[in-house]
């Protein structure tokens, strides 16, 4: 499961990062996400291809070839 | 005393440095770093405060965000005040536990207490000091509550008790021994500190470390991180630090903020009707579309255009006469050289910035307007999807947009985009978007050429433009910065109620600096540009075809031969348009004549192909010199310039010998 299969309103917490760049998983970081953090999915945006979440108290939108990379687990 | 503000972006930390300074704030710079550094004295003292850019840790991911580190280590400073934003207390907190390692005097400021309370929250700040025995004061900068305590505060910041969060075993060991490394010093700075930072991957640290430790502490990072993957602590070094220290937040989280009693807590994070609507992508588009066609005819037409016009007739009513007089009277002879220089060159140049300035305020007004609301990112996620297409960022449509207006604004507009490479790739399409100021060469040439189609070949120019900036940004994605992948994080702000002075102070500090850079240049340009005119082989007051100018033409005009235009009126009008595009017009009405000249100077075809070019081609020098001024980087901005030259010649070329083989 990615974060990418989500559907909206779900709620899921992060197991993994897949091939993320080391760039992009460092802004991760500095937003509040990393593995074991809980996600929300609020709504799938531009025709399937931007992710919008929202993680502890942070909202955000993700691309889906990210999102494809982030592993989760459903709660 | 000298404090330095930090916090994350988009909690109020303007708002908190206006209300702390009242609005005496001086731009300083950091030596060797491009972000300006703004320092402003606290009310009712001597103290000095130093704002720092917004940011989400002291480990930079962007060149703003590298300035907390090289402040923290080498600004001189008595404490820091960390601003926490209340409603976003988690994300907020990793930030100053990077900042409470430092074990320098520091005060938090937790902002927006009346927001919290809206969700239904209430803090415990009794519980917080059990965590951070730090000087606490709850604020609410925008309504200006407990700013006086911030300032009282002050005075008494020390250290009660050292803060330290342990990192487990494997990290506490390596930072044991990078800290052995670390030699004597006068900082006041926890050597501990730079330890972690070392281990979180802040190349910022090592600068100021002995070259021989250097490798030692690189060596200890790398052995670390192997452990840290090898006995399944983390999937990284930096992720087993970000572990203990969210483990902490939410220790911090639960013992301090508790549901308000009788408020139903709203469970679900969710989208609001209006966020649906801004963020549907055909809806929100059109929104977005016809709210900048709105700004548009605000900046222009109903507002910016008549003050504009009513500044020209100033200036060339009453000021230059004014200085002409002056300048007869001191005896300079209205034929002379420094009467021309000073009035045709400087007093020109001078006029020609300031009667744009109307159009620039206005749109940097609403343009601020909408990054404050939080609309701005609403519209990088829409357009994100065309965007990402052509290798460009959402958040790049704004600056596109403003350079419909004026490129100038429009390079300073993408500071909002993170990467250093995609903002220069924007930087780099930008030219290409028609300006306003080239509106006035295709209305001379369309009204002598095209008569039958006008609108529709305007159109076309602006749609070339267009095109050319999207497929340009697709060349440059796949061939220059071919290794730097495009990264959309885009964090959404909730919507806010913008305050009028913050927004009037963000539009002034733009509009002051596009004057300094802009005026700079435009001035320099007018006063060169007048003595090439005036001067020629013979001497002084030559005429047009005999001055350096002309000669100038001559030499490039057989460069243009295959795009159809090699005359020297032509190469030497595009020379003078490098100082302002509009002026591409007005010198080429004035060599030749009148429009019977450039009817007979120019086949339809060869005119449209001159278009073509004039729209293209260097932007004009102002917006080079701010291009030169936001990279600080001679190379970028020589290849900025030579790349729209190149695209310019290009698709002239294509357009021109396309059209002789079709008609």
């Amino acid at each position: 499961m990615t974060l990418a299969t989500m559907k909206k309103g779900e709620c899921a917490i992060i197991t993994e990062f897949t091939d993320l760049s080391e760039s992009f998983s460092r802004r991760l970081y500095d937003v509040g996400i990393s593995v074991g953090s809980e996600v929300r999915l609020l709504s799938i945006l531009n025709f399937g291809q931007l992710f919008y979440i929202s993680i502890d108290d942070v909202d955000l939108c993700i691309r889906k070839q990210e999102a494809q990379k982030i592993k989760i687990e459903k709660i | 005393m000298r404090f330095m503000l930090i916090g994350n972006p988009n909690v109020g930390k303007t708002t908190l440095f206006n209300a702390l300074t009242g609005a005496n704030a001086h731009v300083g710079n950091w030596s060797g770093v491009t972000v300006d550094k703004l320092v402003g004295s606290i009310k009712g003292g001597n103290d000095q405060l130093i704002d720092l850019p917004g940011t989400y840790s002291v480990t930079p991911s962007s060149e703003d965000e590298g300035v907390v580190t090289y402040a923290i280590l080498h600004e001189s400073y008595n404490g820091f005040i960390n601003i926490v934003d209340a409603t976003h207390l988690k994300r907020n907190l990793h930030l100053s536990i990077q900042l409470l390692e430092a074990n320098v005097p520091m005060m938090v400021t937790l902002n927006m207490m009346d927001a919290l309370a809206k969700k239904g929250l209430m803090f415990d700040a009794q519980r917080l000091k059990e965590y951070i025995p730090n000087e606490l004061v709850l604020i609410s900068a925008r309504k200006g509550e407990g700013i006086e305590s911030v300032i009282d505060g002050l005075a008494k910041l020390s250290i009660e008790k050292p803060f330290k969060l342990d990192y487990g075993n494997t990290i506490e060991k390596a930072i044991a021994q990078i800290i052995r490394l670390i030699p004597q010093n006068e900082r006041a700075l926890d050597n501990r500190w730079i330890a972690i930072q070392a281990l979180e991957g802040n190349e910022g640290v090592y600068p100021i470390l002995p070259k021989s430790e250097v490798d030692k502490i690189r060596m200890i990072v790398l052995e670390t991180e192997k452990q840290i993957i090898e006995g399944k602590e983390a999937l990284s070094l930096k992720g087993a630090i970000f572990n203990k220290r969210r483990e902490w937040i939410h220790q911090v989280y639960q013992a301090c903020v508790k549901p308000l009693p009788g408020f139903k807590e709203e469970h679900q994070a969710r989208l609001t009707p209006i966020d649906r609507l801004l963020t549907h992508p055909i809806l929100g588009i059109l929104i977005f579309l016809l709210l900048m066609f709105l700004i548009y005819s605000l900046t222009f037409d109903w507002l910016g255009n008549p003050i504009s016009d009513g500044f020209t007739a100033v200036i060339d009513n009453w000021v230059t006469p004014a200085i002409s007089s002056f300048l007869l009277s001191l005896g300079l002879h209205p034929e002379g050289f420094i009467y021309g220089a000073l009035i045709e060159g400087v007093v020109a140049g001078v006029g020609g910035v300031i009667v744009f300035l109307p159009q620039i305020l206005i749109l940097f007004f609403c343009l601020s307007l909408m990054e404050a609301t939080g609309y701005m990112a609403r519209v990088a996620i829409v357009m994100d999807y065309i965007f990402s297409g052509f290798g460009l960022n959402g958040k790049a449509v704004v600056p596109l947009i403003t350079g419909f207006g004026c490129n100038v604004p429009a390079i300073m507009a993408t500071r909002t985009i993170p990467d250093k490479f995609e903002r220069i790739k924007t930087m780099m399409i930008i030219p290409f978007m028609s300006c306003s100021a080239r509106l006035p060469v295709y209305v001379l040439f369309v009204g002598i050429f095209f008569k039958k189609s006008q609108s529709l070949i305007i159109m076309g120019l602006y749609l070339l433009g267009i095109i050319v900036a999207l497929l340009s940004a697709k060349l440059l994605s796949v061939s220059i910065f071919k290794k730097t992948q495009s990264q959309f994080i885009l964090e959404v702000p909730p919507y806010r109620v913008p305050q009028f002075k913050n927004l009037m102070n963000q539009t002034f500090s733009r509009g002051s600096d596009f004057i300094h850079t802009a005026g700079k240049f435009i001035v320099l340009g007018s006063v060169v540009l007048w003595l090439l005119k005036d001067l020629g082989p013979s001497g002084l007051h030559v005429p047009d075809d005999q001055s350096y100018l002309a000669l100038l033409g001559g030499v490039l005009a057989p460069v243009f031969l295959p795009l159809g235009f090699g005359t020297w009126q032509a190469a030497s009008s595009l020379v003078v348009g490098f100082l302002a595009k509009e002026l591409v017009a007005s010198s080429i009405l004035i060599i030749c004549g009148a429009e019977t000249g450039i009817l007979a100077l120019f086949t339809p075809l060869q005119a449209f192909s001159f278009l073509v070019f004039s729209l293209l081609y260097i932007p004009c020098l102002s917006t080079v010199g701010v291009m030169y001024q936001e990279t600080k980087s001679l190379k970028v901005t020589t290849l900025m310039v030579i790349f729209g030259v190149v695209v310019a010649y290009l698709v002239s070329f294509v357009i021109y010998q396309l059209g002789l083989l079709i008609l």
